[in-house]
């Protein structure tokens, strides 16, 4: 059975007295550990879709199942938790707090989800292993020696690498990235591809989609979905590109 | 429509609640400002309008001794006027003496419907110098306000005319009868009237609190009051009119040339003539006046001032958000000129909209702004409120001008001269000083090291710029600055009363006499055998002129000679330094502090010692004015701020009447158990067995009760302050508190979509709202205290009344309380909003 299930989704938008429909009945199943890259052209509804299945939006028709929940059906409450729980979110435009340092933001997550404990599988919310835990996760993403920098501080590069640190830290079963390289020049770009292929890939059981509307990005993924107008009119598997062989 | 004039217009509409109401808070200003001073305008037109029309006197001259009934009490009135025409003639100039007015003026007391009180005579002949009758007196005029004037034969029948101020209080009718003088004669009113004499019903200034209950004008056909007072054809006062256009200097010296020529050539014996600038009314009128006008002026700018602050932060945050679109703007041609007359048109609309909206609101309330010191003062005369133009460009060009410097000040220094400055411009830097804030590094120290998800962001927040940290606090300081004045305004003066009357005057009814009985302690005794009285003591009150030895200073006070040595029983100090001897004198602070003298310092006072006793019950005698020199034994801070304290029996002395017994003008009295019904016993028993003489017997609470009617005006001030200090204070906060969170809308969906629960985010604001307040708490209480001070300043004489000012505890919880609850009220809105935000679309765009 598919971990992520859309079941004939559809979002309309009302913009002034207009109403735009940014899905149109789509159904989609994706496995635990894919990664998938959504890719069509700006209005495509590519970020509609992520939204549906991050819990930042619901469906205006259809439903959305993640595992065994129906995301579409959570109340805010819910949804909360399950952003929380699950799903680990990068932006293009970073959407770092400005007033926290990079490992604080790190921390951040952390302190709302906890840690696994090794031993037992339990979660801890000890300040001192949450804290060795983001400086970890930023020493993965290349920026041990940035740490205390805040985000006005650091590159743009930096600064998604910091998001894609916070967004891993705690773990989610699902990553999601928006244009994770849209405002990114390619060498930066391509680093962070490396960055979250390298953090995420069936081994660790997550599942990874990410949005782009830059065709070059497609060979990253198992899996693309091309989508025009709402609706999916491409989706095919293939065999994984490494990131560094991509360019554009 | 030019683009800019688009822009310009774009702006207003996405922020037009927020401009809207820093518009508001402008009109409040324009609308305080044109009505204030309109109201100020109309009241000096009316009382200058009354002394022309009225014919005020430039200056008056008494008798020497003008109550007593001696030769230098009375002069006969037909020779008087042929010295007055005398010397008018005398010199071939024509004389600057327009005219004269021969007339008693005579205090003594009243019998309203069974209750007596202080009050003074005025009484003019209803003839002219031709015998013909006349309705108005040459000089001093009145104004018949309801019932008829004397008539031709007035003069043989026991009729008055009673001053307004006392009618009002009494609501006394024409044909009603009051009874005039110690023999209680029956006088029917005919009318009532206001005059610019008593425009504010004040008899000296030792009364430091002028009340109709204590003190009423009657005026009188000449020869009735000659008969009441047994001196046929005689009068005791010259009011003189002088050309108008003369100096103070000038009528300073014609008057002194007029007592000369008075006392010179005809033997007259004279005290020295009050020029019209000295008359008591008139003094605390022109008082009254000065804080009108300063209030007119203070309480607008105030106003204004924080239209400017709000605006300035409301502009600010807006030029620093949309900097990178100003950037933009330049790189595509437009000068830097252009994009600040933008942002300035902007404020200048905003200035603009005030500035109308609070002119209208000034028209439409002309009629009540216009006539509302008049009504307020009592000023017995129909104010002519018109349209005062200039009054009203001023108020404009206010207006206008708070939008120029609050629009201008952040625009211009916000706007680089080179777009890519403005490009390169992030303003998550502008916003974050990149650095640890030293209040967290503080708490790091010591080892306390705040939770990311706990109270780290609202800490960050608060401190992440010092700009934006000043704007947030702003609206605090206002706010609590408004609040804390106004109640600490409304706390100092009860407990200043309070403590006057609860514990400074420890006595329970006081015994005022019309003429100074000399066997006071005799009375005293008497009183003391009355079931109920438990303790009898009384003192001699009179006005007094004190010099600084050192300095040579002079001031005018009120002097209490004390008659116990050994603790004075109704009336407990409050001392600052030393204490009362019976050999010396104790000081106001205010006095102390205006002669430049303290505790051993010597001091003269200016008091009459006896020449020659006349009789002894009541009290009839000539005295002269002496210097005695008296060492300063204490200093006392006291809510009548003008009063010298001093030992009967020294003062006795120093007067040269230690033969001639206890001389005292007020009793007091302590009841053991001081209920109404007991109180009301003892005055009738008083009245009934001891009543020659007496002027008023009165409660405490009768007295404490007057003063507070006086007070109704400052209260009536304090009470337009508070309502704009609310009004301003909740635009002001809810402005601010929107604009903060709406900063953070972006971010807050951030936090949302990592997980953070709604309970979080509503606490994270709460916290960093909660510094906000307690901070700006702490700064408005100190510019709370400083505006106490200076609107106290500016309302209230606090060298004659000595109010201590204070913000109370519970004045600063209720100023913190009140804020806060604006502040939440104030985040609940934008904060919900933020909470049901669509995360989708407020985390597309970059985080600011």
């Amino acid at each position: 059975m598919a971990y992520i299930t859309l079941e004939n989704v559809g979002k309309n938008y009302i913009l002034g007295e207009t109403m735009t429909q940014a899905l149109d009945g789509i159904n989609l199943n994706i496995e635990l550990g894919e990664l998938v890259v959504i890719f069509g052209p700006s209005g495509a509804g590519k970020t509609t879709l992520l939204n549906m299945i991050g819990g930042l939006d619901i469906p205006t028709s259809g439903k959305v199942t993640v595992g065994e929940i129906s995301v579409s059906t959570l109340s805010a409450k819910w949804l909360t938790i399950y952003r929380r729980k699950k799903v680990g979110v990068v932006f293009q435009f970073f959407n770092l707090i400005s007033r926290l340092s990079a490992l604080e933001n790190v921390e951040y997550a952390l302190e709302l989800v906890g840690v696994k404990k090794e031993s037992n599988g339990g979660v801890t919310f000890d300040s001192k292993v949450i804290r060795n835990t983001a400086k970890e996760y930023l020493d993965k993403v290349g920026l041990h020696d940035r740490i205390h920098h805040f985000p006005a501080q650091l590159s743009g590069g930096e600064q998604q690498r910091v998001a894609i640190a916070r967004a891993l830290a705690k773990e989610p079963e699902i990553l999601l990235a928006d244009e994770p390289t849209g405002n990114l020049d390619f060498k930066i770009g391509r680093q962070v591809l490396e960055i979250m292929e390298a953090m995420t890939g069936k081994k660790l059981n997550r599942t990874v989609v990410i949005v782009t509307h830059n065709e070059a990005i497609c060979p990253l993924g198992d899996r693309v979905i091309r989508l025009s107008d709402g609706r999916i009119v491409e989706d095919y598997t293939q065999k994984f590109t490494p990131a560094e062989e991509l360019y554009w | 429509m030019t683009k800019i004039t688009k822009n310009i217009f774009r702006a207003l509409k996405a922020h037009k609640a927020r401009f809207f109401t820093i518009s508001m808070v402008i009109a409040i200003g324009i609308t305080s400002f044109n009505g204030m001073v309109t109201a100020f305008v109309v009241m000096t037109r009316t009382y200058n309008n009354a002394f022309e029309d009225y014919n005020m006197a430039s200056f008056t001259m008494q008798t020497a001794n003008p109550g007593g009934s001696g030769e230098d009490a009375w002069i006969d009135y037909n020779n008087l006027t042929r010295y007055m025409d005398e010397f008018m003639n005398q010199g071939e100039e024509e004389s600057s003496v327009l005219t004269y007015e021969l007339r008693i003026v005579y205090d003594t007391i009243f019998e309203i419907r069974g209750t007596r009180q202080n009050g003074r005579i005025v009484a003019y002949s209803t003839f002219d110098k031709k015998g013909n009758y006349r309705e108005q007196p040459n000089v001093n005029g009145f104004k018949m306000l309801t019932g008829d004037p004397f008539s031709e034969t007035s003069q043989y029948r026991n009729v008055c005319l009673v001053e307004t101020h006392l009618a009002t209080y009494w609501k006394l009718e024409p044909h009603e009868f009051i009874a005039v003088g110690d023999n209680d004669v029956p006088f029917e009113i005919l009318g009532t009237l206001g005059t610019p004499e008593y425009l504010i019903n004040m008899g000296s200034y030792a009364d430091i609190m002028p009340s109709p209950r204590r003190f009423g004008v009657v005026y009188l056909p000449l020869k009735r009051a000659q008969v009441l007072l047994n001196v046929p054809g005689r009068v005791n006062e010259i009011s003189v009119l002088l050309k108008t256009d003369l100096y103070t200097r000038q009528r300073e010296t014609i008057a002194e040339d007029l007592k000369t020529f008075l006392e010179e050539t005809h033997n007259l014996k004279l005290s020295d003539p009050i020029d019209r600038d000295k008359q008591p009314a008139y003094y605390l009128l022109k008082l009254d006046i000065e804080e009108a006008r300063e209030f007119g002026y203070v309480l607008p700018i105030i106003i204004l001032v924080m239209a400017m602050g709000g605006l300035y932060v409301l502009l600010g945050r807006m030029v620093v958000a949309e900097r990178k679109d100003i950037g933009v703007a330049q790189a595509l041609g437009y000068s830097r000129r252009t994009i600040i007359l933008q942002y300035l048109g902007i404020a200048m609309i905003v200035a603009l909209v005030g500035t109308i909206i609070g002119s209208i609101l000034g028209l439409l309330f002309l009629d009540w702004f216009g006539p509302l010191y008049t009504q307020m003062l009592t000023i017995p005369f129909d104010p002519k409120v018109t349209l005062e133009w200039p009054i009203l460009i001023v108020g404009f060009f206010l207006g206008i001008s708070t939008g120029f410097i609050g629009g201008y000040l952040p625009v211009r220094g916000a706007i680089q001269p080179l777009p890519a400055e403005s490009l390169r411009f992030d303003p998550s830097l502008h916003i974050t000083t990149g650095r640890v804030p030293l209040a967290e590094r503080i708490l790091n120290k010591f080892r306390i090291h705040l939770k990311v998800t706990g109270y780290k962001i609202p800490v960050r927040n608060f401190f992440r710029s010092k700009r934006r940290t000043f704007s947030s606090v702003f609206a605090v300081i206002v706010s609590v600055s408004l609040i804390s004045m106004v109640f600490g305004m409304m706390e100092s003066m009860s407990y200043a009363l309070e403590f006057q009357y609860e514990v400074a005057e420890d006595w329970d009814l006081r015994i005022d006499y019309s003429e100074i009985p000399s066997n006071a302690s005799e009375i005293a005794k008497a009183i003391n055998k009355i079931d109920g009285v438990s303790n009898v003591t009384y003192h001699l009150l009179s006005g007094a002129t004190v010099t600084s030895n050192q300095s040579k200073i002079s001031k005018q006070i009120q002097l209490i000679g004390m008659n116990d040595f050994n603790g004075y029983i109704a009336h407990k100090f409050n001392f600052d330094a030393g204490t009362f001897d019976p050999n010396g004198v104790v000081l106001s602070r205010p006095i102390a502090e205006k002669l430049k003298v303290w505790e051993k310092d010597y001091i003269l006072l200016e008091i009459p010692r006896l020449t020659k006793l006349v009789s002894s019950a009541p009290l009839r005698a000539h005295f002269e004015m002496v210097n005695v020199s008296f060492p300063i034994t204490g200093i006392v801070d006291e809510f009548n701020g003008l009063v010298a304290y001093i030992g009967l029996n020294k003062l006795i002395q120093a007067s040269n009447f230690d033969d001639f017994g206890q001389p005292a003008n007020i009793v007091l009295i302590k009841v053991e158990n001081p209920t109404p019904t007991q109180l009301d016993s003892i005055r009738k028993e008083i009245y009934a067995k001891y009543s020659y003489n007496i002027r008023n017997i009165f409660t405490k609470e009768e007295q404490s009760s007057d003063f507070a009617d006086l007070l109704d005006l400052i209260y009536f001030i304090i009470y337009i302050v508070a309502i704009f200090a609310v009004i301003l204070s909740c635009s002001i906060v809810y402005n601010t508190i929107y604009i903060n969170l709406q900063e953070q809308q972006r971010e807050i969906a951030t936090l949302l979509t990592i997980g953070t629960p709604n309970r979080r985010l509503i606490r994270n604001v709460t916290v960093e709202n909660l510094i906000i307040t307690i901070i700006g708490t702490v700064l408005g209480l100190i510019l709370g205290w400083i505006m106490l001070w200076f609107f106290m300043k500016v309302i209230l004489d606090l060298e004659f009344f000595r109010i201590k000012l204070f913000i109370s505890n519970e004045t600063i919880l209720l100023s913190f309380g009140l804020t806060l609850i604006g502040v939440l009220v104030a985040q609940f809105f934008p904060l919900r909003r933020a909470l049901n935000l669509n995360l989708a679309e407020a985390t597309k765009e970059r985080v600011i």
